[in-house]
C-alpha cells in the first residue's frame, strides 16, 4: 500500500473551512474566481518576433549565458575540433538518441573515448551530447525528455553539454509546451527538463557564477533542413 | 508547529542586533538592490505583468477553492505513476514518515536541495538523529548549514556573507585549502567538487516541491543550479516535500505561475533547470529513482482556508516582497527569527507558529509601507494581512497598552477633550513626559530629536482668524 | 468652490505653518474654506495598532464633522496629509465595518469620495492657481509617501506642482520612493531599525545630484521623523510640507521668501 495516512482525516479540516463563505478582502479586493473552463491567459513575451523564432531563439540563449549555433545539415566540423580540443583527453557521453549518437560518432572518429551515457561514466566525461524534444524561442529554453534520452546524466554531470535541436520542434513559448500536455497518465516522461543556459548561482555576493553543479557550458546547436526556407541568421 | 523559532530573543533585539551589522547591512542591500532591479526588467518583457499577476492571484484562489479535490487528483496521479502519498497532518507525521524511508533503504548519506517546507518541519535533526549525514546541496542552503544559520534570503538563503566570510567558512568547517581563492569561480568551484562527491554517493534525495500539477501529478522543481536535477536522478529514492497549497490545477495554471516565478525572483525568463518530475524511472532509463514519495505536509495550513489569511496560501516562495522591503533591507532575514523572513515571513510565521505567542510580535516588523504588496506576483494584500495579525495581537494586548489606547480613543472621539488635550500647554506638559519618563518617550529619542511643541494649534489661529 | 478641510491632528498640534499654507493655497486656487473644529483625528495610530475598536470611536467624531460640511455646500474635504487622506479614503469603510457600525462604513464610504489629498486636488485645479515664483531659487528632493503613493496612487502630482513654481527644482534621487522608517508605532516599537531606516534616506539625499537643498514632502509624520534624526545627527538641511514651498511661492502684495 503506498499510500500512508487518512487523506479524508487529513482533508477533512480543509473540506470544513471551505464549505463556509470564502473570505474576500474588502480593501484590495480579489479579481472575481474564473469559472471552471474559463481560459488562463497567455503571457505575452515583448522579446518574441513571431515571424522569426529562430532569431528569438538565438538571443534568448545567448541572453541566459549559452551558445547558439545554426547549421543546416550538419554540425559543422570546427565546432567539433573545438570541443574534442577542449576536452582535453576528457571522455564523452551521449543519450540514446540518434542525433545525440550520431554526433557522438564523428567525435569518436577525431580521437575522443565516446559512449552511451551511465552515470559513472558522464561522471567522468568532459562532454555530454543529447537532442531535445522542443526547443522554445521566447525563453531560449531546450525541453529533455528522459525517456527519449533514456536517462538524465548526460545532459547534467559533464562540464559541457551539447543539445542538437531540429528547427521544427521550435516553438514560440512555454505555454506551447506546458499547455500541450496531455494529461493521460503516462504522457509525460519520468523526467522533463527546461533547460535555458547552463548552470549557475548567485549565492557569492549575487555576482553570476556558471557552473554551479550542473554543466558549465551549454551549446545549442540548431539544425534546419537543408532545402528548407529558414530565416537567413547568422550563426552565432 | 515545531520550530527553531528563537526563544528568549525579542524581534527588538534581533532588528537592533542586525542594524548594527554594517556588514550584513551592505550585504543584504546590495543582493536585494540586485533582485530588485532584474525583476522590474524581467517583468517589463511581459506584456500587462499586472493583467498577468492579477490572472495569477485568481488562479490561486480558484486553486485553494477547489484545494481538498485537486489534492486528492494530485495524490492519485502520483500512485498512478508508482509514486508513493504520505498525508502528513503535521511536522511530526512528515519527519517520522521520511525517517522511516531512509532507515529501510539502509540509506545512511541523503542529499537534500533547498526546501523551506523542510525547514520548518525541522527535518535535518531528525535524520540526523536517526543516523544519517544530511548534506544540503544549495550552494546557499549549504553554506548556511556549515555554519549553523537559517536562511536569510527565501532565494539567497547565504546573502549576509560576502566573500571572505564563504573563504573562511570553508577552510574551517570542510578543510578547504587555506590558500582558496576567494573569487566567487574559485569558491564555486570548490563546492562544485566536493557536493558532487554527495550527489554521486547519497542514496536518498529531499527536496520541495515549487508547484505541484495535480493534473499529472508532477512535481516541478525549479533551480539554477541544477542541484534539484542532481538529487532526483542519482539517488536510489527521491522524497518530495509540498506544502498543501502548493498546487496547480493543470498545466495551463503552472504555464502562468511559470511565466512570472522566476522573473520576480531573480528577473530570469526562467531559471536554468525547470524539472517537471512525474514518477519513477521509466523503463531502458539509465538513472532515476526507483522510488519517489511526495509528502504532503499540512502543519497549520488548512487552519488558514477560507478565513482572513487564506490569500497568504497563494504565496509562490519567490522572495519578490523581501526584495523590496524597507525593513528587511536594514536587518536581513535572521531578524524575524524563523525559516520565512520579509513581509511574507512576517505573516506566515504567526499563522503557522500560532501556538508561539513571541511569533505574534512579527506583524510589528512593517510600516505598512505596500512596496511587498506591490511586488507580489500573485497579489497577496500582504498589508491588510499584517493589520488583521495586529488586531489579533491586540486582543491579548497588555493592560498598559490597552489602557492608553483606551485613553487615546476616549480623549480623541470628543472634540471638547480633544481641544483640552491639545492645548498648547498641555502638549507642552505630554511633551515633557515623553522626553524622559515614559519608555516611548525614550524609544523615540534613541538618535532622535523629539518634534518642538507650536506655541499654538492651527486651529487656534483658524479662531483667531486666517 | 466649498471646500472642506481635514486639518490633521499632527498639523493642527505640531506644523500649524503647513495648515495655515495649506489655506492660503486653496484660497489661492479659488476655494472657500471651512474648518470644522469638531473634528479630531482620523484614527489612523490606533488603526494601525490594531485596535479597531478605538480607532473607529475617534475616526466616527472626524466623519460627522467632515460629514456636516459636505452636507452643507463643501463639495470636496482636503487633506494635507497622504496617510490621512489614505484613512479616510481606503480604510474608513472597513473599519467601521470590522466594528459592526455598517451605517458608518455607508457614510464613510460617501466621504471618502470627495476626500483629496492636497496635491492631488491642487494639481486638478492647477488652472486656477496663480503664477507661482519664488523670491529665491532652490533645489529640492521630494520624498514620497508611501500611503499616497501605493494606496492613494497619487504620483506625480508632487512634482508637477512642484515643478510649476518658478524658481523651484525638483531633483531625482535614489530610493526618493523609499519608507522613511516611521510607521507610526513602529518608530517607537522597534526604534533601531526605525532610525536605520532614516539615515539610508538621508545617505541618499545627501548623495542626490544635482544636490538638494531642502528636503520636502506631502505627510508631516514623514518629515518630522526625517527631520528629527538629521537634527540628531547635526544635519541641519531644511525640511519643509510641499504646501508651504508652494505658499511660499504665491503672489503676496509686495512679499517674497
Amino acid at each position: 500500500m503506498r499510500e500512508t495516512g487518512d487523506r479524508a482525516d487529513f482533508l477533512a479540516r480543509a473540506r470544513e473551512r471551505l464549505a463556509g463563505d470564502i473570505f474576500t478582502n474588502p480593501v484590495h479586493v480579489p479579481p472575481p474566481l474564473p469559472a471552471p473552463g474559463d481560459p488562463v491567459p497567455l503571457p505575452g513575451y515583448r522579446n518574441l518576433d513571431p515571424d522569426d523564432l529562430l532569431a528569438t531563439f538565438v538571443g534568448a540563449v545567448a541572453h541566459a549565458e549559452g551558445t547558439c549555433h545554426v547549421v543546416d545539415g550538419d554540425v559543422p566540423d570546427d565546432l567539433l575540433d573545438r570541443l574534442v580540443a577542449e576536452l582535453d583527453g576528457r571522455s564523452v557521453v551521449t543519450s540514446a538518441e540518434d542525433v545525440a549518437r550520431t554526433v557522438g560518432a564523428r567525435l569518436a572518429q577525431r580521437g575522443a573515448t565516446v559512449a552511451e551515457a551511465t552515470t559513472e561514466r558522464a561522471a567522468a566525461a568532459g562532454l555530454g551530447i543529447t537532442g531535445a524534444a522542443a526547443a522554445i524561442a521566447a525563453t531560449g529554453t531546450v525541453v529533455l525528455d528522459s525517456r527519449a534520452a533514456g536517462g538524465r546524466t548526460a545532459s547534467l554531470l559533464p562540464a559541457v553539454h551539447l543539445c542538437v535541436v531540429a528547427v521544427n520542434t521550435l516553438v514560440p513559448t512555454p505555454a506551447d509546451v506546458l499547455r500541450r500536455i496531455s494529461s493521460r497518465s503516462d504522457a509525460l516522461p519520468p523526467s522533463l527538463v527546461f533547460v535555458t543556459g547552463p548552470s549557475r548561482t548567485g549565492d557569492i555576493e549575487q555576482l553570476l557564477t556558471l557552473g554551479a553543479h550542473g554543466p558549465t557550458a551549454l551549446h545549442v546547436v540548431v539544425v534546419t533542413d537543408a532545402g528548407r526556407a529558414s530565416s537567413t541568421v547568422a550563426p552565432a | 508547529m515545531t520550530g527553531h523559532l528563537l526563544p528568549g530573543t525579542t524581534l527588538r533585539q534581533r532588528t537592533a542586533g542586525a542594524v548594527a551589522d554594517d556588514r550584513l547591512r551592505t550585504n543584504v542591500a546590495r543582493a536585494v538592490d540586485r533582485f530588485a532591479t532584474h525583476r522590474v526588467e524581467g517583468l517589463g518583457e511581459l506584456d500587462d505583468a499586472d493583467g498577468l499577476r492579477r490572472a495569477a492571484r485568481a488562479a490561486k484562489q480558484q486553486v485553494l477553492a477547489d484545494l481538498p479535490a485537486l489534492l486528492e487528483r494530485f495524490a492519485d496521479n502520483v500512485l498512478a505513476r508508482g509514486g508513493y502519498v504520505c498525508w502528513a497532518p503535521a511536522a511530526e507525521d512528515a519527519r517520522r514518515y521520511i525517517v522511516d524511508v531512509v532507515a529501510r533503504h539502509g540509506a545512511t548519506r541523503v542529499a537534500k536541495s533547498k526546501s523551506m517546507a523542510t525547514e520548518e518541519i525541522d527535518l535535518n535533526p531528525a535524520l540526523e538523529a536517526a543516523g544519517a549525514e544530511v548534506t544540503e546541496t544549495d550552494l546557499g542552503e549549504w553554506i548556511i548549514q556549515l555554519a549553523g544559520e537559517t536562511p536569510s534570503h527565501i532565494i539567497a538563503p547565504a546573502l549576509h556573507r560576502d566573500r571572505h566570510q564563504i573563504k573562511d567558512l570553508f577552510v574551517d568547517t570542510v578543510a578547504a585549502p587555506p590558500d582558496l581563492g576567494t573569487e566567487p569561480t574559485e569558491l564555486v568551484s570548490f563546492a562544485r567538487r566536493r557536493l558532487r562527491e554527495v550527489f554521486l554517493a547519497a542514496e536518498v534525495g529531499i527536496t520541495g516541491a515549487n508547484i505541484a500539477v495535480a493534473e499529472t501529478g508532477s512535481v516541478v522543481l525549479v533551480t539554477n543550479e541544477g542541484n534539484g536535477r542532481l538529487v532526483t536522478a542519482l539517488p536510489r529514492v527521491h522524497i518530495a516535500v509540498l506544502g498543501m497549497e502548493r498546487l496547480a490545477a493543470d498545466w495551463a495554471q503552472a504555464d502562468l505561475l511559470l511565466a512570472l516565478l522566476a522573473r520576480s525572483a531573480t528577473g530570469q525568463r526562467l531559471s536554468s533547470y525547470t524539472n517537471v518530475v512525474t514518477g519513477v524511472r521509466g523503463e531502458g532509463e539509465v538513472d532515476g529513482p526507483d522510488e519517489l514519495h511526495v509528502v504532503i505536509l499540512d502543519n497549520g495550513r488548512s487552519e488558514l482556508l477560507a478565513g482572513e489569511y487564506h490569500e497568504m496560501l497563494g504565496c509562490i516562495r519567490c522572495g519578490a516582497c523581501l526584495n523590496v522591503c524597507p525593513v528587511y533591507r536594514q536587518t536581513g532575514g535572521h531578524a524575524y527569527g524563523w525559516v520565512y523572513p520579509g513581509p511574507m515571513g512576517a505573516v506566515l510565521t504567526p499563522l503557522l507558529a500560532a501556538d508561539q505567542p513571541e511569533a505574534a510580535e512579527l506583524a510589528g516588523a512593517s510600516t505598512l509601507c505596500g512596496a511587498c504588496m506591490d511586488a507580489c506576483p500573485v497579489q497577496i494584500p500582504l498589508q491588510d494581512l499584517l493589520l488583521s495579525l495586529r488586531r489579533r495581537k491586540a486582543e491579548h494586548a497588555g493592560r498598559t497598552e490597552r489602557a492608553a489606547w483606551k485613553a487615546w480613543s476616549t480623549a480623541w472621539s470628543d472634540p471638547r477633550r480633544y481641544r483640552a488635550t491639545t492645548k498648547a500647554a498641555t502638549w507642552t506638559r505630554w511633551a515633557a513626559s515623553l522626553a524622559g519618563r515614559l519608555p516611548v518617550g525614550r524609544d523615540w529619542a534613541q538618535g532622535r530629536t523629539l518634534p518642538r511643541p507650536a506655541g499654538e494649534r492651527f486651529r487656534d489661529r483658524w479662531k483667531a482668524g486666517l | 468652490m466649498d471646500v472642506s478641510l481635514l486639518i490633521t491632528c499632527v498639523v493642527d498640534m505640531v506644523t500649524p505653518d503647513v495648515g495655515e499654507a495649506t489655506v492660503r493655497l486653496l484660497r489661492a486656487a479659488g476655494c472657500e474654506v471651512r474648518v470644522n473644529l469638531d473634528q479630531t483625528c482620523c484614527g489612523q495610530p490606533g488603526w494601525n495598532a490594531g485596535f479597531a475598536e478605538e480607532a473607529a470611536a475617534v475616526a466616527r467624531t472626524t466623519l460627522a464633522a467632515l460629514e456636516a460640511d459636505l452636507d452643507a455646500g463643501a463639495e470636496a474635504v482636503v487633506v494635507p496629509a497622504g496617510s490621512c487622506a489614505t484613512m479616510v479614503r481606503v480604510f474608513w469603510p472597513e473599519l467601521f465595518e470590522l466594528v459592526g457600525d455598517h451605517d458608518a462604513a455607508a457614510r464613510a464610504r460617501r466621504v471618502g469620495e470627495r476626500t483629496r489629498e492636497l496635491s492631488e486636488f491642487l494639481a486638478s485645479r492647477a488652472d486656477h492657481l496663480p503664477p507661482l515664483r519664488l523670491g529665491r531659487p532652490v533645489t529640492v528632493a521630494l520624498h514620497e509617501s508611501c500611503h499616497m503613493l501605493r494606496e492613494l496612487r497619487v504620483v506625480d502630482q508632487p512634482r508637477e506642482l512642484a515643478g510649476a513654481v518658478e524658481g523651484c527644482e525638483a531633483v531625482a534621487w535614489s530610493g526618493s520612493d523609499r519608507c522613511c522608517g516611521f510607521g507610526g508605532t513602529f518608530s517607537v516599537k522597534l526604534p533601531e531599525a526605525s532610525v536605520a531606516m532614516a539615515d539610508e534616506k538621508l545617505r541618499a539625499l545627501a548623495a542626490a545630484s544635482p544636490p538638494a537643498e531642502m528636503l520636502v514632502g506631502c505627510d508631516t509624520s514623514c518629515l518630522l521623523h526625517l527631520q528629527s534624526r538629521a537634527e540628531a545627527t547635526g544635519n541641519d538641511m531644511p525640511v519643509r510640507h510641499l504646501a508651504e514651498v508652494l505658499a511660499a511661492a504665491l503672489p503676496v502684495e509686495g512679499e517674497s521668501e
